[in-house]
């Protein structure tokens, strides 16, 4: 009985250091290296919502182009918007 | 239809055709050469090509199809890796230059239909590459026997339910391919067939595969 346990939790130690949350949606660092898709200008980050470090919801302006491309269901939309219709 | 939408149309089918790289064995050769650093994949569509970078890479992908990339979040939670998805155009890349060690862009390039715009693709990724980043580039070739009595522009259909739905394609030549890296400033390293290509000559090989290098300043 006691020997099952411990089986039980060994397990789930090795699961637990193995197995680290994958992420795909946006995180904060990723403006690091996001840029305006025409002008190459930084952008400007609004959070509308957050979720355990990941932007589920948002959007990031380009000041230089006044243009602001939404962030939805944690992936942002850089679509430069006149090419929305290729 | 745009391209964008066509390939929104195609993406559920996709996941299951495509579920797997076909392009694995060259893949699993640039990881192998690239061992580690920062990588975005230009044209990811559900992230199968991500596979064999999932261990000792930071992986982005862009793609501009929506539908895609929402089955990318599925595949790579499938697979058990972390991606950063960003929806856009590879003539219009949302990153600051130098920002990427490596590159890769696996059937991507042949699906833009201006020859200016694909020249203004391969110059953006040239961009945004580090000074001695690499890129592997896969495109269908022009002189493929499928493609024997057509132009270099072929529309190729796509079943979707009871719908047939049309790609575009624009078939590159080996020497085209070439030239367009070229004179996006890409030093090529290696153009060769797809591994599994096994003819003496590569003229009629299914796709075209290129390794170019964004040189260093001198």
């Amino acid at each position: 009985m006691q020997f099952g346990l411990s089986i039980i939790v060994i397990k789930w130690l090795i699961i637990k250091k193995y197995n680290p949350c994958y992420n795909t949606l946006m995180k904060h660092s990723l403006l690091e290296i996001l840029a305006c898709p025409v002008c190459k200008g930084p952008l400007e980050l609004k959070v509308a919502a957050e979720e355990n470090g990941e932007i589920t919801a948002g959007s990031l302006r380009c000041g230089k182009c006044g243009v602001e491309y939404p962030i939805t269901e944690g992936i942002p939309d850089l679509l430069p918007p006149e090419k929305e219709n290729r | 239809m745009t391209t964008r939408e066509v390939f929104d149309e195609i993406a559920p089918g996709w996941y299951s055709f495509r579920h797997h790289s076909i392009f694995r064995t060259e893949l699993e050769e640039m990881a192998g050469r690239w061992r580690r650093g920062r990588l975005v994949n230009v044209g990811c569509g559900h992230g199968a090509d991500f596979i064999p970078f999932k261990d000792s890479f930071e992986l982005h992908g862009v793609d501009f199809s929506r539908g895609m990339l929402e089955n990318a979040v599925k595949y790579s939670r499938k697979f058990r890796f972390s991606v950063s998805l960003v929806a856009a155009d590879a003539d219009n890349l949302p990153f600051l230059s130098d920002t990427f060690d490596w590159a890769i862009a696996i059937a991507t390039y042949h699906h833009i239909k201006d020859r200016e715009d694909r020249l203004l693709a391969f110059r953006e990724l040239y961009r945004v590459l580090r000074p001695g980043g690499e890129a592997f580039i896969t495109v269908w070739n022009r002189r493929q026997p499928r493609f024997w009595l057509k132009s270099g522009d072929a529309m190729v259909p796509w079943q979707a339910g009871d719908r047939t739905i049309h790609r575009y394609y624009h078939l590159f030549t080996y020497g085209e391919l070439k030239k367009t890296a070229q004179r996006a400033g890409f030093e090529v390293v290696k153009i060769s067939p797809e591994s599994s290509y096994k003819f003496p000559f590569r003229t009629f090989s299914r796709n075209i595969c290129l390794l170019v290098r964004k040189q260093k300043p001198s």
